[in-house]
Parts: C-alpha cells; sequence; structure tokens
C-alpha cells in the first residue's frame, strides 16, 4: 500500500465512519440516562429501508432522511416503553427488535419489491463533494457536527445535567423531582432518531439503495465505540473513526487482492479489530451506575 | 401473598408465553392479509408442517432446543451469549472439516464441540478477565465466524462436482436416522433431547447448578460464600459454546451433510435458538416444546412460501415481535391485573 | 408559640400493599422551632416527612402550608413551597460535582443558576458549612455529602427543614457541627423537623416532641424536658418487658479468632493489631458506620483484601471464604438484601446459604424441603411455602431464615452484622437470644453493631472501632454511655 492508497482508505473511511458514529453519538446520550439499546442494529436496518421508501416514492432524499429519522424515532420510542415504563429487559427487547428487522425488512423488499436481495436505486443522491475521486456526502460533516452538539447537550445544558443524573442516581434524581421516565424517555428517542439517521445514510446516501441486511453489524460496532469512548459523545467519534477505518482497510483489500475468496477474509477485519479495541480499553470504562436497570419507585 | 405461590408463577409464566405466541401469530397473519394471502389458510399451512415434514421440524427442534440452551445457561450467570449463531456455524465447519479429513463420527463431534466452546468461552473469558460486555464480542465473534466459513468453505471444501456445497462427511461419519412413529427422523432429536434433560437436572437439581444460577441472581452473596463467580461465569459461556457447537456438529453429520456456498445451511439457528430460550423461559425442560413450536412455525414459513407467496422472512419476523413482547414481562402482568381486577378483586 | 409553617391534618397513607403506615397523623411545624419526630422503626415517621416533602402522596388528609391548603403532587411542588429533606443516606448524584447538584437542584426550585455563588455565601453563614463544589460527591465522606444537601437547601431558599436521622453517619465531631447549623438556621426563623429515635439528641436540641407509634400520635407536641429520657422512651416504645438477665463469668475456652497486625483496605483503610475472640463469648464491635466495620469483616470472612499481618480463623491462617465455613465459620452480613436472592424460593435461599461451600451434589426438591422444615421449625421461620420467593416474606422471616442457615451448620465461629437492624422488638429480642446462646454453647461470636443496646445487651467484651483503628476494648460493666461515645469518637 502505497501513500495514495493509504489516503485512499482515509477518505473511504470518513464514509464508513459515519453511520456508526451518528449511532454511537445517539447511544451514548441514551446509556447516559441508563438505557442501553441493544436493537440498534434493527433501528439501522428498519430505517435504512423506509427511508429508501420514502425517497422513491415520496420526494428524493429529503423525504428519505425524513422518514429515516422519523422511523429511528419512533423505535426508540418503542424501545423506551418496554425499558422504561414496562421495565422490561433492555438486552432481550433489543435482540427482538433486531431479529424482526432482519425478517422484516426481507419480507417488506420482497413483498414491495419482488426482490429479496435489494431496491431499486433511488435517483437523486443528497449533496456531497468528491475527494480523490470518492464521494463524500455532506452528511460526513453533520455527524461530526452532531457529535459536538450531543457534547454540548450532555456538558453545558441543564437537560444533560438531567440525562446524566437519571442515569447514574436515578433516585436522588427522582427525589428531586427529575421524571426518570421522561428524561430516559427523550434521550432515547434522541438516540434512536440518530440511529434512523444513520440507517437512511447508509441507503439513500451511501449505496443509493437498501441491500438485504445491510447494516452488516455496524449498530453493535456503534455499541463498541460507545464502551470504547468512556459515554463520551467526542470519544465515541473517535472510535467510529478508527472502526471506520478498519471497515475501509477491508474493503479496500477485498478490492485490491483480486480473488472473492480472499475478500470474505478481509471483511473480518472490521469486527477484529473493534473486539481488540474494546478488549484492551472495556477494564477501565465508567459506565453509568445505573446502565441498563429499570427505575421503580419504592 | 397468596399470588406468591410456586403454582401461580407457573400459571403466570406459562400465560405470559401463551399471550406473547398468539400475538405474534396474530401479527403473521396480518401480514398474511396484507399481502394479498387468506390468513387463515397460511396460518394453517404454517401450523401444521409438523405433520407434513416431520423430520424437518424434528431436526429445527434438536437445532433450536439445543441453541437455546446455548443462550439460556450464561443468563443464569447473567450472561447474555449472543454467540451461538457463530459458535454452531463454526461447529458445523469444525465438523465437517474433521469429518471429512478423518471419516470418524466421534472426532467430528468432539471437534464441533471444541470449537464452539472455545469460541464463546473466549467471550467468557474477555468478560471475566477484562470487563468486556459479552454482547459486543459474541455479535463481533459471529461476524468473523461468518465471514471465515464462506472463506473456509470456497477455499478448502468447496466439493468438485458440486460446486454450490462443500464436500460431504463421509458415511462413517454420519449420525443413522431412527423410526419413530411410523416415519423417519434425524436421531440428532434424541442427542438434543437426552442432553437437555441433563442440563435440567444440573441446573434444578444439582449444587451445581444452584451455586451457578446464585452468581447470576446475587453475585456479592456468592462472592461472600466462597463461590467462585468468574469461574462460573466463563465456564457456563464456554458449556454454551459447547451446547451451540453440538449442535452445529450434530447438524452436519445427522443431517445436511454439506454446507451450500452461501453458508444458509448453517444460519439463524443460534439467533432464533434465542427466541426459543425465552419463550422456554430459561428452563431446559420448557425450552424442549418451545423449541417444537418455533421449529413448527419456521418449517411451515418455508412452506408457505411457495403456496400464497408469503416469503419465509415473516417467520423471523414473528419471532422477533414474539422476542420483543416477551421482554416486556412487566407489561403482559400490568394487563392481568386489570384483567383479574374486573374479575371481583379478591386477590 | 408562634403561627405554624405548616400544618399536617389527619394524614392516612395506606400502601398498595394494604399496609396502614399512617392513620390519621397530626402535625404542625414553627418558625424558628426544631420539632422533633420520635419513634421506632416502623412508626411512620419518615413516611409522614416524604409526603410533606411530595415524594408519596397521602391516601387522605390535608397539608397546609402558611395558612393555604396545597396538593404536593412530586418533590418540585415541595421544593417549591419552601420544603427541604435531607435523608439518612443523602440523595446526590455520586458522579456528578457538588456544583452541578446544587444546579440540579436549583432547577428544580426554578432559581436562576447565576444566583448559585451568592447564595451559596448566605446559607454557609446561616449554617456554618463549607462546600468543596468542584469535588465529585462519590469523593466526599458521608458528613460532608450531608453538609452539601442541608447547604443546597437553604440556598434555595427553604423555610422547612427536614432531617431524616440526620446524625446516623455522623463522628461526635460532626454532630456537634451539625447541632451548631440548626442553631444557626432557627436564628433565621426556619422550621425544622428532626426525625429521630435518639433520646440524648431529643433532649439536646428540640423545642417539641411529637411521638408516632404505628403509624398514630401517642403524644403531640410534648415538652422534652418535662418528661425527661425515660418518659419519652415509654411514649416511644410503650411497654416492654427488661431483657433477660446475661449470664457472667462464664469459662472461655480456646481462641476461634485471632487477628494480629492485619491490614485490608475496602472504603477505607483498616489496621488491627490484635484482637481475639474465645469459645464462649461474645465479642460486641460498637462503632459509627462505615469506621471499618465491613473491611474488618470482609477481611476476616477472607471476600476482601488482606493486605498485611493475618487472620487466624479456628486454627487456619488467612482462609478464603469458602475454607472460612468449611472449618466452622459462619456469616450473618449486615443487610440481608443483599445476601439473600430475593426472587429465589425460600428453599433455594436457603440451600445455598447452607451448602454454597460444601454439601451434597444432588439438592433435590425433597432435600430442600426437609431442609427447609428443620430450619423453618428450629428458629421459627413462617413462609408460606418453601418454593415461595423469599422476597414474600417479612423482614423478619428473612432475617430468621438468614440467621438460621447460619446457625444449622453448628458454627463454631460465628460473625454476625447489624443481625437485628430493622426488625420488631419480638424478633429482635429473638434473635439475639439465639446468638447468645450459640455462644453459651461454647461457639465464639464476634457481633458487629452500629447498635449500641444490642452491643451492651449481648456482649461480653465490647471492642470500639474508629476510623479503621479498635480505639479500645472494654467490660459490659466499664462501658457507659460517655465512655462508648468518647471512644467512638477517637477520643482517648
Amino acid at each position: 500500500m502505497n501513500v495514495h492508497d493509504l489516503a485512499l482508505v482515509g477518505v473511504l473511511s470518513l464514509s464508513s465512519m459515519t453511520p456508526i458514529a451518528l449511532t454511537a453519538v445517539g447511544e451514548v446520550i441514551a446509556e447516559r440516562s441508563g438505557v442501553v439499546n441493544i436493537g440498534l442494529e434493527g433501528i439501522l436496518l428498519i430505517s435504512a429501508w423506509t427511508s429508501v421508501y420514502a425517497g422513491l416514492y415520496w420526494g428524493g432524499w429529503p423525504a428519505g432522511y425524513l422518514m429515516g429519522l422519523l422511523t429511528g424515532l419512533l423505535l426508540g420510542l418503542l424501545h423506551a416503553a418496554i425499558a422504561v415504563y414496562a421495565r422490561g429487559d433492555q438486552i432481550i427487547a433489543g435482540i427482538g427488535l433486531n431479529i424482526a428487522a432482519a425478517g422484516g425488512t426481507t419480507l417488506a423488499t420482497r413483498a414491495v419489491w419482488g426482490n429479496y436481495a435489494q431496491s431499486p436505486r433511488v435517483p437523486q443522491a443528497p449533496p456531497s463533494i468528491t475527494i480523490m475521486g470518492q464521494r463524500v456526502s455532506i452528511m460526513v460533516f453533520a455527524a461530526v457536527v452532531i457529535a459536538f452538539l450531543a457534547w454540548w447537550l450532555l456538558e453545558k445544558t441543564r437537560t444533560g445535567l438531567r440525562i446524566k443524573a437519571v442515569g447514574d442516581d436515578p433516585r436522588a434524581a427522582d427525589a428531586l423531582g427529575i421524571s426518570v421516565e421522561k428524561t430516559r424517555l427523550l434521550a432515547t428517542v434522541l438516540g434512536g432518531s440518530l440511529a434512523g439517521l444513520a440507517g437512511a445514510y447508509m441507503s439513500i446516501d451511501y449505496l443509493g439503495s437498501f441491500v438485504k441486511l445491510m447494516s452488516a453489524g455496524r449498530g453493535f460496532i456503534a455499541l463498541a465505540a460507545v464502551a470504547f469512548s468512556g459515554w463520551d459523545p467526542l470519544g465515541a467519534l473517535l472510535g467510529s473513526i478508527i472502526f471506520g477505518f478498519g471497515d475501509a482497510l477491508g474493503r479496500y483489500y477485498s478490492i485490491t487482492s483480486g480473488a472473492t475468496a480472499n475478500a470474505y477474509l478481509y471483511y473480518t477485519i472490521p469486527y477484529i479489530l473493534t473486539l481488540l479495541a474494546v478488549a484492551a480499553t472495556a477494564w477501565r470504562a465508567k459506565m453509568p451506575r445505573a446502565l441498563g436497570q429499570p427505575y421503580k419507585r419504592e | 401473598m397468596r399470588r406468591d405461590t410456586l403454582s401461580w408463577r407457573i400459571i403466570s409464566e406459562t400465560l405470559l408465553v401463551l399471550g406473547a405466541l398468539a400475538i405474534g401469530l396474530v401479527a403473521g397473519m396480518i401480514i398474511a392479509y396484507l399481502m394479498g394471502a387468506p390468513p387463515l389458510d397460511v396460518m394453517g399451512t404454517m401450523l401444521s408442517s409438523w405433520k407434513l415434514q416431520p423430520d424437518l421440524v424434528a431436526e429445527y427442534t434438536a437445532m433450536l432446543a439445543l441453541t437455546a440452551a446455548s443462550f439460556a445457561l450464561p443468563l443464569h450467570t447473567g450472561l447474555f451469549n449472543i454467540g451461538a449463531e457463530g459458535a454452531f456455524q463454526l461447529g458445523a465447519l469444525t465438523a465437517l472439516w474433521v469429518g471429512y479429513a478423518s471419516g470418524s463420527l466421534w472426532l467430528a463431534l468432539l471437534a464441533g464441540m471444541t470449537a464452539g466452546a472455545l469460541l464463546v468461552g473466549l467471550a467468557g473469558a474477555l468478560r471475566v478477565k477484562l470487563r468486556v460486555n459479552e454482547v459486543l464480542s459474541t455479535i463481533m465473534l459471529n461476524w468473523i465466524v461468518y465471514w471465515l466459513l464462506l472463506y473456509i468453505v470456497i477455499t478448502r471444501l468447496q466439493d468438485k462436482y458440486y460446486t454450490t456445497r462443500t464436500v460431504e462427511v463421509p458415511e462413517s461419519a454420519r449420525l443413522p436416522w431412527i423410526s419413530l412413529a411410523g416415519t423417519s427422523i434425524p436421531s440428532t432429536l434424541l442427542v438434543s433431547v437426552g442432553v437437555l434433560v441433563v442440563l435440567w437436572i444440573l441446573l434444578r437439581m444439582a449444587r451445581w447448578g444452584l451455586l451457578l444460577r446464585f452468581t447470576g441472581a446475587n453475585e456479592w452473596s456468592s462472592k461472600t460464600r466462597g463461590v467462585p463467580v468468574g469461574l462460573y461465569r466463563a465456564g457456563s459461556m464456554a458449556l454454551a459454546g459447547l451446547l451451540a457447537g453440538l449442535a452445529g456438529a450434530l447438524h452436519i453429520v445427522g443431517y445436511s451433510l454439506s454446507i451450500d456456498v452461501t453458508g444458509s445451511a448453517v444460519r439463524n439457528y443460534g439467533f432464533n435458538g434465542i427466541g426459543v430460550a425465552l419463550m422456554g423461559r430459561n428452563d431446559p425442560l420448557a425450552i424442549i416444546p418451545a423449541a417444537f413450536l418455533f421449529s413448527t412455525l419456521l418449517v411451515g414459513s418455508n412452506n408457505v412460501e411457495p403456496i400464497y407467496g408469503v416469503p419465509k422472512e415473516a417467520g423471523d419476523l414473528i419471532v422477533g415481535i414474539i422476542v420483543i413482547l416477551l421482554a416486556a414481562p412487566e407489561a403482559f402482568r400490568a394487563l392481568a391485573r386489570y384483567a383479574g381486577s374486573w374479575r371481583g378483586g379478591k386477590g | 408559640m408562634p403561627e405554624p409553617i405548616v400544618e399536617l391534618r389527619g394524614i392516612v397513607k395506606v400502601y398498595p400493599d394494604g399496609v396502614k403506615a399512617l392513620d390519621g397523623v397530626d402535625l404542625r411545624l414553627y418558625p424558628g422551632l426544631v420539632h422533633a419526630i420520635l419513634g421506632e422503626n416502623g412508626a411512620g415517621k419518615t413516611t409522614l416527612m416524604r409526603i410533606l416533602y411530595g415524594e408519596i402522596r397521602p391516601t387522605r388528609g390535608e397539608i397546609i402550608i402558611r395558612g393555604r391548603r396545597v396538593r404536593l403532587r412530586s418533590t418540585v411542588d415541595g421544593i417549591r413551597n419552601g420544603i427541604a429533606m435531607v435523608y439518612q443516606h443523602p440523595r446526590l448524584v455520586p458522579t456528578l460535582t457538588v456544583r452541578e447538584n446544587i444546579l440540579l437542584y436549583f432547577h428544580s426550585a426554578g432559581i436562576d443558576p447565576g444566583e448559585l455563588e451568592e447564595r451559596l455565601r448566605r446559607a454557609q453563614e446561616i449554617t456554618g458549612f463549607s462546600a468543596p463544589l468542584d469535588e465529585r460527591v462519590e469523593d466526599l465522606p458521608v458528613g460532608v455529602r450531608q453538609r452539601v444537601d442541608i447547604l443546597r437547601g437553604i440556598a434555595a431558599g427553604a423555610r422547612v427543614l427536614i432531617l431524616d436521622e440526620p446524625t446516623t453517619n455522623l463522628s461526635p465531631i460532626e454532630v456537634e457541627g451539625l447541632m451548631n447549623a440548626i442553631k444557626g438556621m432557627k436564628r433565621e426563623g426556619i422550621a425544622i423537623a428532626y426525625i429521630t429515635h435518639r433520646l440524648p439528641e431529643v433532649m439536646e436540641i428540640a423545642d417539641t416532641v411529637t411521638v408516632l407509634r404505628k403509624g398514630r400520635v401517642v403524644a403531640s407536641e410534648v415538652d422534652p424536658r418535662s418528661l425527661g429520657e425515660e418518659g419519652l422512651a415509654r411514649l416511644m416504645v410503650g411497654e416492654v418487658p427488661p431483657p433477660p438477665p446475661k449470664e457472667r463469668g462464664k469459662r472461655l475456652g480456646e481462641p476461634v479468632l485471632r487477628i494480629h497486625g492485619l491490614r485490608a483496605r475496602g472504603k477505607i483503610e483498616v489496621y488491627i493489631d490484635e484482637l481475639v475472640v474465645r469459645e464462649g463469648e461474645v465479642l460486641g464491635v460498637a462503632g459509627v458506620e462505615g469506621n471499618g466495620q465491613d473491611e474488618l469483616v470482609a477481611a476476616i470472612v477472607g471476600y476482601g483484601e488482606r493486605l498485611e499481618g493475618w487472620v487466624e480463623v479456628l486454627g487456619r491462617r488467612n482462609p478464603s471464604p469458602r475454607e472460612f465455613y468449611k472449618i466452622g465459620g459462619a456469616y450473618i452480613p449486615g443487610d440481608r438484601r443483599k445476601a439473600l436472592a430475593l426472587f429465589f424460593s425460600v428453599a433455594e435461599n436457603l440451600a445455598f446459604l447452607r451448602y454454597a461451600h460444601e454439601g451434597p451434589a444432588l439438592l433435590t426438591p425433597g432435600r430442600l424441603v426437609a431442609l427447609y422444615r428443620e430450619v423453618a421449625e428450629e428458629y421459627n421461620v413462617v413462609a408460606g411455602s418453601p418454593w415461595a420467593p423469599v422476597r414474600s416474606l417479612s423482614g423478619g422471616n428473612q432475617q430468621k431464615l438468614l440467621v438460621g442457615s447460619q446457625l444449622h451448620m453448628k458454627p463454631r465461629l460465628l460473625v454476625a452484622v447489624n443481625p437485628t437492624r430493622g426488625l420488631d422488638v419480638a424478633t429482635t429480642r429473638y434473635v439475639r437470644g439465639l446468638i447468645a446462646g450459640l455462644a453459651s454453647r461454647g461457639a465464639g461470636v464476634l457481633l458487629v453493631s452500629t447498635d449500641l443496646d444490642e452491643i451492651l445487651e449481648v456482649s461480653d467484651r465490647i471492642a470500639v472501632i474508629s476510623r479503621g483503628r479498635i480505639a479500645g476494648v472494654l467490660s459490659p460493666e466499664e462501658a457507659t454511655p460517655e465512655k462508648l461515645g468518647l471512644l467512638m469518637g477517637g477520643g482517648r
């Protein structure tokens, strides 16, 4: 790999980083409030599908992005309903959403487009710039801005203080009249919405169409980025860049290696990298105290 | 309180499971209706698959019971094993490879179990030693196995003549089928049920199981009583991987004999096992009927596709919905309380 | 008396499970006066105050603040009506800084965060407390957290301050600081509700006393000085027969526990030079919570870190937890909820506590039921069925189950921590009797308790632990309250 190729991988990783960053930043907010959403993978997949649908039939990429956001918002709402109000098991609810999303989106692709594997292309792509011959969507830059906004929300605002309070000590927050339920609902919905944007990015922006199981574990890589970040939006952005680089590296090798079978081997790179990064940093991570625990007033 | 008796708990759990199942099936019928197929006929076809293809349903039941146990066992210690999917695939791949190379049934099974145990055991060790979240690590391992399987299937095991699949395990490494109630079914079901019964005895009747379950229910108390919590947790993960690896190996030597080049012969058994485990409320004995139910549903959704044009993924969707519903027992209990309140409010 | 600032009328509280915590309680709080609310555990004191704070809603009854009838829907309403509550364990978010915790409070009170510095300065003048604004709460000792909790209430303009058992976790010096702060707040005309079951504190600080027993007022606005400690005690407890006389001058046997030069670390560092428990005696370890009791016990049982020195249990040096139980040790932890698996059945909990270290490989239901019958019969555990979840048992029965599981091992050394915390009088007496009985049959007992009455009633010798050191070892005869208090506060 020469310098040019390395730079190329760098540009590729900008695109790979974006869905992970959006999802991870959203999940940082949700987890700071004490709610884990293992169903991010499912949200990515479902919103990728719905945004293609909206993009094709309702008004191009703006409708697509809006639909993705809305889908994520609603699924975040569903998760909050189960995790916060029904005090269900957050992990299991997420697993269920992932299974349902994998089946549901494939089913819907078949039902709507008569094809198992993929949807038609959404004709018009969102605005972008070109670096080294590679298309880089404005969403890439939006993702960075959103990460900073999320940091500002958590560290500089009243809402952020409340989110952190209910995630670390819901009883103390409750004693101050902060509604644990509403705050967690808000944070979970925010997290879901950003995952929805990420799903829309993958389909209507990056690929141009919906492909069966296209999220390919990115929801989980985002969860890894959250753990890696120490529950900080900017750390999550950094983590996403590293994982995005792994993804881009895998794709680069799979293209340049020629043989298809070898490409399969290179596709394992981002997952191995993620596992190693988390293994190297998990022991010192300080997670929110009440993470994953439903709150019930005595 | 009266409601805290054992029988009340069993009844309420059963109602919870049946309620989730009913809602899942209704959702399935709605999907069928939306796709222009007759809902009741679709459901009928789905649920009668055990009559049409008893061998396939038996095989699915055997596999799902084992992968469900693979999810359920670590959950008793407080760990979520999502790695049954990867362990199943790796177990199948290893068993195929070893079975093909050695011609020995026992070596094939042993290799499959070992591979699965090492894979999920790694996630267990990472969790215990380095506090790596096991959901994350098992998912990553699943994906690594996913691509690795495709790579090895194509580069090492592809059949010379039937290029859409790998070589088959030789006769000597196959598990015979058995006759049961007039039909022939794979004997994997016997092995699977046997393993689950043993597991049930270990969990419910042995001191080992009591200690294991306490590590999940009360870590602090376990530590103060000298129970090696980390060992139990990592061990339960390794054992879980062993169970899923065994399932994958059994699937190869007892049913599929080879893997297709897309890998679809060994996919989704692990993920569906999660739903089965939840439906069986993590109890090895209750998992067996739950596995049968899920298998009927999943095999049935395959049959529905050619007849009514409803894609087989409808089965996955129903499974997902059931799992989501089972995650929120409080919601069901609230409903039950509400329903109970107009029955005279004696409770 | 001046006009009351707060008046509670006919407050009734019935919890969803049917327990009647309060049964028609009236209470008035006056500006500048300390109103002690006295009662035993479970008398309904805290419930009453949580209703006044808006945290829970009364089933019936009226709340009148400054002459106006109000309805408090949440603690925000309480805070905005000028009420502040300081819980026994301060409700501060541990991972946030002191400043952030105060800001959260100001948000709820509807106060501009810009006023923080100035309001805080004023509150510091009133109370004499100061607060390290930029420290994380979890890094602060409990006493300082309580000060922060009081400060932020006063800074937010509270006119009514509720203190719930405020001295439980304080050293004598910190108690003095608190008393001074209360005097300062009185001068400002702040009304103080002082919840306690400690009579000397009532005598020292209260202007008037209301006594609750089982959810009812048994004495309203009485003068503590005219009744005296004994009069108050009688009102609080009702009629209680005196404890059985203790046999003195027992013959002591071999040491069952020896500690030498032990250094252990947990929340604080502990150094125990020399400590011995012999067969046939109860060694009481008295002290304020958090002075190293947990660390000491963890080092003895073996689940805590031992940095230096040794613990010898029945002749075995530094046993692991498993060895500890195997060679004849038993352990009753201070918090039964931490020891039990609440959703597991009574029989399973019992079998676990009894057999975790060692036991038959097969534990069939038949065997579990047999064990349950034995223990339930011998130790008066009342459970609906051996398969009922432990959660459904009353606190007393949970505790008897825990104690029974340990005594069933026929231990030669029992380590018991606060074995009667939160129990009613009869169960308390029963459990203390079991512990004393065990010692009289030749076992050694290390009784760690924050309840001085318990220590005095059961112990043959009393060690006082303070700041991780044994401050002194006394016989019950020498152990006057003054002497114990001095040792617990780190005096000589």
